[in-house]
């Protein structure tokens, strides 16, 4: 009797298993940790008051918090998720956050408040309801509580969710936008009480008069609400008071009509910046005016198919938009520093691929200086 | 010696051997007899442990049948067992290995004396030759007991003369014994000196060759009078 | 002897068979590949022309081209290879199949052996983990090909290096469809033997008792199937998702291949 398939077959098997051993596990490739901002434009001192960060992944479940400044990077141990896009927070509260991953936070020194509406809504599953989760920094309890919310129907989904704390009390907003082209947004707010009940204090309609109501984020400053409702004729900033449960409206300078969509809406203590049509704009929060004298407009546009701004921030005056360009196969990052005042570049560069090292995309972290 | 003590057999409601107790003596022919679906099968394969049984206890020489002492017995199952793609000689090469007791040299004699081509496949063997081959191999393994279910089954009538002349010739070993089910009453004349007669899952009628003869009948007429039948 | 001689005649059956599967899994991925790479290539070009600069200028300024950036942006190379694993898992229900319900019933032949008739499940695992061995090494084999033909279709600056070993840790797709580190490569081997253990309880089953054996294994191999995915559906992050396959694979390994014992020890009829 001859074994030749046996011989054949294990043979090939062995050869298999260990050149997977030998590539997987003995003769790993180091990750590439040479991390360097690209100039592109303007002067790289411009970038001294933020820094970057990302995630990477540096060998099976192992990952590394990357911290990018203008001259400098540093690598921290860290733990990531990747197919669930978690980090560290979630990962260390999974009980608060299971279910939940993406939800709404509000924190304070005496507890973290989470809340999320059934993310499968409407399409996989027809149950409207919201879970609120309320962990104590002291005794680290949790409260986790699923709320119906009998108005939702199923020819509704869920567009914003907030959460915000006025005169000790937490409130749960979210925009709910009708299927039907017919029914624009409508914003619900409800106060949680201690026991993680909802009571519905506001029931405000977003329609802008035409037929279709687009509508941004919606940020919180100190007890207000604010969101940029934009239709093709129009773009209004709504601003809701939980202090007096009222809302006014108030008229944005004539952004860019081309498109309704705000790809970003930020808000600080003096400004709002929103992103309109890849132009960014800075909006003074008392008079309403826009700040900026020219639109803040990166350079490399043409370049792409397509831009998104993956997020913002400001420090000394300066605005800072990390960008998304997207071509055919191939995406890049970018950041660019604006005069907040005179809306001209300070500086642009490309960040440092993350193509076969990268879990996470880009996002400013705060800097003390 | 075999021994079935109260064997009973059922599929679901339906029951196939009904407390059957039989002795196949040792180094004797004995023929199972019965029309089909008595339960002649069930007990061969009973016999081999491939169909558990549902009541009772089969012995052989004394001890339960097991994957221990299975080697005693050799099986030709009444349909084709080997591999059908293979050679006669590379199932002969198998048959090597699967049977701790098999006679290489005893399988060439018998496929020389039977004249088979061994390098063809048993898929193109002809009725006739596939039985000879069937019957080398349960000869070749040297097993004190072979069971045959159906042997004479589809084969013409040079075949069957060609089979139990293997039964008869010094290809068995000393003391053998053979367990055969047929219902071809006439072929089995010549060689049986044991007969079973099955009938609705329970022993009919046991009898021996030399009882018969001692009546002045021979196997068939024995069998045409327990059936009521005339003398021929 | 006689276990290698069962695996031998097992492997010899399925051998063509396996030959065809392991051509169509080479020859589907390296197609698509070469497809997709071409397609790359094209969108270089054009991306150089649009850019009013040398095609050696342009390159400089794109990120470097790997597997993950061909292959895991368009997954149809791989998908190949899933349909092809498929086609394996059905190869090891032939297996048992062939046995009864094949021209020849050697089912007969092996059950008269002297020895344990556990030999019969084991050889017959230790076909099916070959046959699932090799193919891990065929979709590695698949890599290095591709590896090697990237060179002739993109421009030899732009492919980024150690190609393979990049794509195997870093690709998100691929863990679908091989091991990507060794403790993957024991939790497959683990889930393998699980699977082949849960068709031989349906087959030994069925055996066993037709009707309603059948109705019986079919159950519950369907059970195993739905708490499988009931588990993954369920809100587990990574780290708890693996200790729960591994509690589930190794608590069905174990049920599964004790019941296959005791139906082809006890209760298998023929």
């Amino acid at each position: 009797m001859k074994f030749t398939r046996i011989i054949t077959l294990s043979l090939i098997s062995a050869l298999s298993i260990g050149t997977l051993i030998g590539i997987a596990e003995v003769n790993k490739v180091p990750v590439d940790r040479n991390f360097e901002i690209e100039d592109e434009k303007g002067n790289r001192d411009a970038l001294q008051s933020v820094a970057f960060e990302n995630v990477i992944k540096v060998d099976t479940n192992k990952f590394e918090k990357v911290i990018l400044t203008k001259d400098d990077v540093q690598f921290k141990d860290t733990k990531y998720d990747i197919s669930h896009g978690v980090g560290e927070k979630v990962l260390n509260n999974k009980d608060m956050y299971r279910g939940m991953n993406n939800a709404s936070e509000y924190e304070n020194s005496k507890f973290t408040m989470i809340a999320a509406f059934n993310t499968h809504f409407p399409y996989g599953s027809n149950e409207a309801y919201v879970t609120i989760a309320k962990k104590d920094k002291k005794t680290n309890q949790l409260q986790k509580e699923k709320i119906s919310l009998p108005g939702i129907t199923t020819n509704q989904y869920i567009m914003e969710e907030n959460l915000v704390e006025h005169n000790d009390s937490i409130y749960y907003s979210m925009v709910v936008q009708s299927m039907s082209s017919s029914v624009g947004p409508t914003l619900k707010i409800y106060q949680i009480q201690s026991n993680l009940q909802l009571k519905e204090v506001m029931n405000v309609d977003l329609s802008l008069p035409g037929d279709y109501t687009d509508v941004s984020r919606l940020v919180t400053d100190g007890d207000k609400l604010f969101i940029i409702l934009s239709s093709q004729q129009e773009k209004k900033l709504m601003e809701i008071n939980l202090d007096t449960n009222k809302y006014v409206t108030h008229t944005l300078p004539e952004l860019s009509m081309d498109d309704s969509y705000i790809q970003m809406f930020r808000v600080d203590e003096n400004h709002f910046y929103l992103n309109v049509d890849n132009s960014m704009f800075v909006i003074d929060k008392n008079t309403y005016k826009q700040v900026n004298q020219k639109v803040m407009k990166p350079s490399f546009i043409s370049k792409y198919d397509y831009i998104s701004v993956v997020d913002q921030t400001e420090s000394h005056e300066t605005v800072y938009v990390i960008y998304e360009g997207y071509k055919n196969y191939n995406s890049d990052k970018y950041v660019v520093a604006y005069h907040a005042t005179t809306g001209d570049i300070l500086y642009e560069g490309k960040l440092p691929s993350t193509e076969n090292r990268g879990v996470s995309g880009y996002k400013f972290v705060n800097v003390n200086n | 010696m075999i021994e079935l003590r109260n064997v009973t057999k059922k599929y679901g409601k339906k029951i196939i051997l009904d407390d059957v107790s039989i002795t196949f003596k040792k180094g004797n022919i004995s023929c199972l007899l019965g029309l089909n679906g008595v339960g002649k099968s069930t007990t061969m394969k009973s016999i081999m442990g491939l169909v558990p049984i549902s009541k009772g206890e089969i012995l052989i020489d004394g001890e339960q049948v097991s994957e221990k002492n299975i080697d005693k017995i050799a099986f030709l199952a009444d349909i084709p067992t080997y591999e059908m793609n293979r050679t006669v000689e590379e199932n002969l090469q198998f048959a090597d290995i699967y049977f701790d007791t098999f006679d290489s040299e005893k399988a060439d004699r018998m496929v020389e004396f039977f004249k088979l081509p061994k390098e063809k496949k048993l898929k193109e063997l002809s009725k006739g030759n596939l039985a000879r081959f069937t019957i080398i191999m349960g000869l070749s393994q040297n097993a004190p007991y072979v069971l045959m279910d159906e042997p004479f089954s589809g084969l013409d009538l040079f075949s069957r003369e060609a089979f139990i002349a293997a039964l008869k010739s010094d290809f068995m070993i000393e003391g053998q014994t053979i367990i055969i089910t047929t219902h071809e009453i006439e072929e089995i004349e010549g060689i049986a000196d044991d007969v079973i007669l099955l009938e609705e899952g329970k022993v009919l009628c046991t009898f021996s060759k030399q009882e018969a003869l001692a009546e002045g009948l021979t196997i068939v007429d024995k069998m045409r009078e327990i059936y009521g039948g005339a003398r021929v | 002897m006689k276990f290698l001689t069962f695996v031998e005649i097992d492997l010899r059956k399925i051998f063509p068979f396996l030959l065809g599967m392991y051509a169509i899994a080479i020859a589907g991925f390296q197609g698509f590949f070469v497809k997709l790479a071409s397609n790359l290539n094209g969108q270089i070009v054009q991306g150089a022309a649009e850019s009013g600069t040398t095609l050696e200028e342009y390159l400089k300024t794109i990120d470097k081209i790997s597997l993950a950036s061909i292959i895991d942006s368009n997954i149809l190379p791989l998908v190949v290879q899933i349909f092809v694993g498929l086609g394996l898992i059905l190869l090891g229900f032939y297996l048992w199949y062939k046995e009864w319900f094949g021209a020849s019933k050697r089912i007969y032949t092996l059950l008269s052996i002297k020895g344990s008739r556990f030999r019969i499940f084991t050889s017959k695992l230790v076909v099916f983990l070959l046959i699932f061995v090799t193919y891990y090494g065929i979709v590695l084999l698949n890599l290095f090909i591709s590896s090697f033909l990237v060179k002739f279709i993109l421009p030899e600056q732009i492919i980024a290096s150690d190609l393979v070993q990049n794509y195997i840790l870093h690709s998100q797709f691929l863990p679908f469809v091989i091991p990507v580190s060794g403790g993957s490569l024991l939790f497959n081997l683990a889930f393998l033997i699980m699977m082949f253990s849960i068709l031989s309880v349906f087959v030994l089953w069925d055996r066993s008792k037709r009707i309603w054996g059948m109705i019986g294994g079919f159950i519950y191999m369907g059970s195993t199937v739905v708490v499988f995915f009931y588990l993954n559906t369920l809100d587990l992050y990574t780290s708890e998702i693996s200790i729960v396959n591994w509690a589930f694979t190794l608590c069905v390994l174990t049920i599964s291949t004790a019941f296959s014992y005791y139906l082809l020890k006890k209760k298998v009829s023929i």
